[in-house]
């Protein structure tokens, strides 16, 4: 079981990695408004997931109590829900534009 | 229209050049000194008001003031529905500018004149050039899907209220959320003039 943890732990820092690196590079093409203060947002996000990803196996490693160990997951689900709204947004955002554009 | 003031706010002595409409909004300008950028609107929107008081006097619409200071003088000239602002030298000598005044003068009429008429082809590529002028102003070299907006509209009143619409979608979307409103509001004051 513990090495099925740390594989998922090392996928996830994986695809996390690249995430934050995409997500790095479009924000260099944004110029800025809503749009682009919403992917800063974002872009700090995904560079906090990476950061705790990283660190996630030290929460095997030093046997974290399952108190601190729920606070995580549940930081984690926060965070998540807050990504997945700023995700939600910045689609609505385009599909707006679009709609508008087609005009 | 935008030409024509950037042409006579490159001249030398010539600081700035502005245009606003008879309520005070500022709808083009062209500056050879950026420390005017943020007292235009200010300006435009009290001597307008100005102007408006001024006329219960029953004299008719103002055609010219000039201000002399120890170092400046501001010259405001008439337009019927809006009113010509420069600011240059104490020292230059006026007469030289005098036919590119009434030029731009001339030239700006035709575009805020042209009030309750339907546009001609003419007066919508004005206007295209003028809210392409007012996105470069206001966007710098941020402009230009703004522009590419304006440039690829239809030729029709409605068609360019449509891109303004879009490009003030665009502009607080993408590229400038403060800047996009006044944007979109100077490109429609420069529309309401056809209205």
């Amino acid at each position: 079981m513990q090495i099925v943890n740390y594989g998922l732990a090392g996928l996830a820092i994986l695809v996390m990695a690249f995430n934050t690196v995409m997500t790095f590079r479009l924000r260099s093409k944004l110029i800025g408004g809503e749009v682009g203060a919403r992917w800063n947002v974002l872009s700090l996000l995904a560079l906090l997931f990476l950061i705790a990803f990283i660190l996630s196996p030290l929460l095997l490693i030093l046997s974290v109590p399952v108190d601190y160990l729920l606070l995580a997951v549940f930081a984690v689900f926060f965070l998540g829900a807050v990504f997945v709204g700023l995700v939600v947004r910045i689609v609505g955002d385009i599909l707006q534009v679009m709609d508008l554009l087609e005009r | 229209m935008n030409d024509s003031l950037n042409e006579l706010a490159e001249r030398s002595g010539v600081h700035a050049v502005f245009v606003c409409d008879q309520d005070g909004r500022l709808l083009t300008s062209a500056l050879s000194e950026e420390r005017y950028q943020g007292t235009l609107e200010q300006l435009s929107n009290i001597i307008a008001r100005t102007n408006t008081a001024l006329k219960t006097f029953k004299h008719g619409g103002l055609t010219e003031v000039e201000w002399v200071f120890a170092s400046g003088r501001v010259l405001i000239r008439g337009l019927g529905n809006g009113l010509l602002f420069l600011i240059c030298d104490r020292t230059l000598n006026l007469q030289l500018l005098t036919m590119k005044i009434e030029e731009v003068q001339g030239e700006v009429q035709s575009v805020l004149g042209a009030i309750k008429r339907k546009p001609t082809s003419e007066d919508l590529a004005r206007l295209k050039q003028a809210m392409i002028g007012i996105a470069q102003e206001m966007l710098g070299e941020h402009a230009e899907k703004v522009i590419a907006i304006i440039k690829g509209s239809g030729d029709s009143l409605t068609s360019l209220e449509q891109a303004c619409d879009q490009a003030e979608k665009i502009t607080r979307l993408f590229i400038d959320r403060k800047n996009a409103g006044d944007m979109g509001a100077r490109m429609r004051a420069l529309l309401e003039a056809y209205r």
